[in-house]
């Protein structure tokens, strides 16, 4: 599980938002509530009206106070870091990010956005492809906040930039800050592909897709681990010794196969191989069959368990690049 | 993507709450069916919002087509009942129909804002109507309302209680107040409207008038509106000398009393005065008319305002807002001229009226030699014949000169005032009707005196060939303590008595709290409503600024507000952790005195990392960077117990620049 995990919260990459780091511009709404002021002035101006005066001071007052209250909300939060579990392309990455309120008040309505840099372009109206979360971070505290982001390419997705963003208390000025953030979230391939999992052709010895596997070479027992079949578990041993254990087979008979890149040549582009191999992992691992992984420059030895599916989908996802 | 707030039923409840605040002082002056409108459209939100009526949305087509015919409707009717006309009453009753239209469509975040917004705007409407203490305050209320509206929108839905959010906006208010001073005091303040205002409101005002028809003033009388304030700069003159003069009326037909344009020739009211002057200010409350009072007789007026042939204080224009100005009178005057014109018009009686006057004026005309012994003679008669003093006298048919003086015989102040300037005229004395107030009560608390509706007064203005026009109060032959105590010794209190009645403890307190609600309406109207551009002159001239312009007035302000953000930055953010980052400061500064060697510390990099990479290139600091990056690793993340300045010297002694050229 622990290389599943793409980065752990590392304490020298603490930000903190202070007075450089975070920005501060009204908002539509309070571009909206400034035409007002505005007009409150100009009928005062006209009309000589005192209390108008005051009120479009007041108003203006509240704009300005506004100022404090907004930076107020951000400043002196730290982020600590994110993590991230792998997940396949094309669904949600899901980053787990850990904010600390060290102050004595609440932080409402903080914003979190994954905030790409990118060029800017002023006719797009977002630069971010995440969506983005409101949160109320209590005094005093830690919080963690998942963080999802729309994922396409497999491989590594780092973080990078986020943006932390409030426009409490009156939704007229919006303050954010960046936080800059070296965590990663491992991307598996795309498990798509119509090709049957490919067992006749190179299961040795065998002549059958094997729904049950056999149990000719026993190999011995190991430790239990999700995602392992049912029916590997030796019953007996857990009866005896109050341990889950499962039995591993050595077998090179029907229930051992070699999932090759050669089979998939059909396939042509090099993504296509790869999401269709994906595809085989998982159904593989789901029924329980020993399999292996040969890819150019890389080859895993056939096996059964979530630790070995990680192994393949992480070689799977980082082919080429790493 | 930014996070779009939906409208939940709190933030309806908060809109609501927000329009009605601001809308009840608008209440009084709309139609009712305009309230039923509002009120009914308020009410179908309500219930939509607990889905016991549907709302018209597209997916109701016929209740979306009956909201926009209810929306003609409503537009309709108020161009109807306005007469097409878009003035100031019409377009508050346009923005509350609008108003209540918006609450259906409250459906968007956007929709929220331009509410509370145009809920901030409502309560500019109410300052057209009134402008008082008790308004503002009100106002006040409805604002922080608005605000903790805004407050609990922006927090999440259910994340605040209400108590909680109108706390938070009466603080942010509280601070905003010093900004709004500074603002109101400073803004450059340009005289003169901008575009066209509109005339004078058909809202009726009380006050004098330019007519006087006998039984007008009785309404006065009873009134406890404030006409004016004055403000003594030294000494008071006595009561039976507060003589404030108003209109003057110089034509009659038999009935009515009319002021007429003779008065109005712009030759000057020539006096001689003598005696003690008095110098004070006037706070006039807005009458709509051009006519200003104060003390007979002005010897010193305010280059506003003009002095007629007649003495009325006149002023440029209309007064529709409170004025004030400044005078100076002398008690004891002579005013010598009279014209050819005036005097044919000061003799004037309307043909065949009065007949039973008439005929004992001419006797006494035959009996004396002079005109003091005319003038004596028919304040005798006030005095000897049965005549009293009420504000309730019986009405008067037929000729009311005759009528009063042989029949019915009593009255107030213009019934005296017109008969015996009609005595006058019928004995060949040139004669003229004043009206204007009389009198004034102090306020215990501070040194000025109001003047009240209900001492309005008429008195009456004899020509005398060698003293000029002379005041004749006949009014003072049948009641003269009106005239010496003032009217409010002479009536009750009318509008106290029935909660009071015979309690005068109570009464007094009662007084004395409206003595103080006074005293702080004179200093708002000084302050706030007073504030012109001329009092904002004088304000900086107190302050010592001479020969100032707009472009000074704006750095003034300027400067004032951003020390007083200062101020409130250092309230508002006092307990923002700061010691972590004055730590990680010094750290940033340690690092931009690497990057200008060339150090560039990378984003992922951790502080022992970076150190370990510089030293191993520049072994001459290693010694120094590793000091500094120990220090800042534990007081960052052990919170040792460390001197807070210790990274800082550090840091700012290290020069990774100097060392170089040593090197080299």
């Amino acid at each position: 599980m622990s290389a599943a995990v793409a980065a752990s919260i590392n304490p020298t990459t603490r930000w903190t938002l202070n007075r450089k780091r975070v920005y501060i511009f009204p908002t539509r709404h309070g571009v909206m509530l400034g035409a007002t002021m505005f007009v409150i002035l100009l009928g005062s101006i006209n009309y000589d009206n005192a209390l108008g005066y005051l009120l479009a001071f007041l108003l203006f007052g509240l704009f300005l106070i506004g100022v404090l209250h907004t930076y107020r909300n951000l400043a002196g939060l730290s982020f600590l870091g994110a993590q991230a579990k792998p997940v396949f392309a094309g669904s949600l990455a899901e980053f787990s990010l850990s904010l600390e309120n060290r102050s004595t008040w609440q932080r409402f309505s903080i914003e979190i956005a994954h905030w790409p840099r990118r060029k800017i372009r002023w006719w797009r109206r977002s630069r971010t492809n995440a969506k983005c979360f409101t949160a109320v971070l209590p005094e005093n505290e830690q919080s963690s906040i998942n963080l999802k982001i729309v994922t396409r390419e497999r491989g590594w997705l780092a973080l990078g930039r986020v943006r932390i963003a409030s426009v409490f208390p009156l939704g007229i000025l919006r303050s954010w800050g960046y936080f800059e953030s070296d965590a990663q979230c491992l991307i598996y391939p795309q498990p798509i592909g119509k090709l049957a999992l490919p067992i006749r052709a190179h299961a040795i010895g065998s002549n059958h897709v094997g729904s049950t596997p056999g149990n000719d070479d026993f190999a011995g027992f190991r430790p239990y681990q999700p995602g392992d079949p049912i029916r590997t578990i030796s019953w007996k041993t857990l009866a005896k010794q109050d341990a889950l254990v499962v039995k591993r087979f050595t077998s090179g008979g029907a229930n051992r196969i070699n999932l090759r890149w050669e089979d998939c040549v059909s396939l042509g582009e090099q993504e296509r191989k790869l999401s269709q191999l994906t595809q085989w992992v998982i159904t593989a691992q789901k029924r329980g069959v020993i399999y292996g992984l040969e890819i150019p420059h890389i080859t895993i030895e056939p096996d059964n368990g979530a630790a070995h599916q990680q192994a393949c989908l992480r070689a799977l996802a980082l082919y080429g690049l790493a | 993507m930014k996070p779009h707030r939906t409208i939940e039923r709190e933030h309806v409840f908060w809109a609501l709450t927000s329009l009605v605040l601001a809308l009840i002082p608008h209440a009084s002056r709309f139609s009712a069916w305009l309230l039923i409108c509002f009120g009914s459209l308020a009410t179908w939100r309500l219930l939509g919002e607990y889905k016991i009526v549907p709302l018209p949305t597209r997916d109701h087509i016929v209740l979306w087509l009956g909201k926009q015919f209810l929306a003609l409707a409503a537009f309709s009717a108020i161009y109807i009942s306005y007469q097409g006309q878009l003035g100031r009453d019409a377009g508050v009753a346009l923005l509350t129909a609008l108003l209540g239209l918006k609450m259906l469509e409250l459906n968007r975040e956007r929709d929220f804002y331009i509410t509370m917004f145009l809920a901030y705007f409502l309560v500019v409407t109410n300052f057209f109507y009134s402008q008082t203490l008790a308004t503002a305050t009100f106002m006040l209320a409805v604002v922080m309302i608005v605000t903790a509206g805004l407050i609990s929108f922006n927090t999440g839905s259910g994340t605040m209680s209400v108590s909680r959010a109108i706390r938070i906006a009466g603080a942010y208010v509280a601070q905003a107040v010093p900004l709004m001073v500074v603002g109101f005091l400073l803004f450059p303040r340009i005289p003169g409207p901008l575009w066209g205002v509109e005339q004078a409101s058909s809202a009726a005002v009380t006050g004098l008038s330019n007519e006087m028809s006998i039984g007008h003033i009785t309404e006065l009388g009873v009134s406890d509106e404030i006409a004016f304030r004055v403000a003594f700069d030294g000494p008071v003159p006595a009561a039976k000398d507060l003589y404030w003069r108003g209109p003057v009326m110089w034509h009659t037909d038999g009935r009515n009393w009319t002021a007429g344009h003779i008065g109005d020739s712009p030759s000057r009211y020539e006096i001689s005065s003598s005696g003690q002057r008095y110098r004070y200010s006037v706070t006039l409350e807005p009458h709509y008319e051009r006519w200003m009072f104060g003390l007979e007789a002005v010897t010193k007026i305010s280059p506003d305002a003009r002095q007629t042939s007649d003495g009325r204080l006149l002023n440029k224009r209309r007064i529709r807002r409170r004025l004030r100005y400044s005078l100076e009178s002398q008690t004891e005057f002579k005013s010598t001229s009279i014209s050819a014109q005036e005097r044919r018009v000061a003799l004037e009686l309307p043909q065949g009226y009065h007949p039973e006057t008439l005929a004992l004026a001419s006797r006494w005309r035959d009996e004396t030699s002079t005109r003091q012994e005319i003038i004596g003679r028919a304040l005798r008669h006030f005095n000897e014949h049965t005549f009293s003093y009420t504000l309730t006298p019986r009405r008067l048919r037929g000729d009311t000169i005759d009528e009063f003086l042989f029949n019915t015989r009593e009255g107030f102040c213009e019934h005296y005032a017109a008969a015996f300037v009609t005595l006058m005229r019928a004995a060949e004395v040139p004669a003229r009707v004043v009206t204007g107030y009389q009198g004034g009560e102090f306020n215990t608390l501070s040194d000025y005196m109001i003047v009240r509706q209900r001492d309005a007064h008429a008195w009456a203005e004899v020509y005398l060939e060698d003293q000029g026009w002379v005041r004749v109060d006949p009014t003072a032959a049948v009641a003269p303590e009106r005239v010496s105590l003032g009217i409010n010794r002479v009536l009750p209190r009318r509008s106290l008595l029935p909660i009071l009645g015979t309690d005068f403890a109570r009464l007094e307190i009662f007084l004395r709290f409206g003595d103080v609600w006074d005293a702080m309406n004179y200093n708002w109207s000084q302050w706030v409503l007073g504030y012109t551009p001329k009092r904002q002159r004088q304000l900086l001239d107190d302050l010592g600024l001479d020969d100032w312009d707009y472009g000074d007035l704006i750095f003034l302000l300027t400067v004032g507000i951003a020390a007083l953000m200062v101020l409130l930055a250092l309230f508002v953010l006092r307990s923002i952790p700061q010691r972590l980052d004055r730590i990680t400061g010094a750290y940033d500064l340690f690092c931009r005195k690497l990057a200008k060697i060339g150090f560039e510390r990378r984003p992922s990099e951790g502080p022992v990392d970076f150190a370990n990479r510089v030293s191993s290139v520049r072994g001459d600091l290693a010694i120094e960077i590793h000091e500094i990056t120990e220090t800042y690793t534990i007081m960052r993340y052990a919170n040792a117990n460390l001197s807070n300045d210790c990274l800082t010297r550090l840091v700012r002694r290290f020069d990774a620049r100097q060392r170089r050229d040593a090197l080299q």
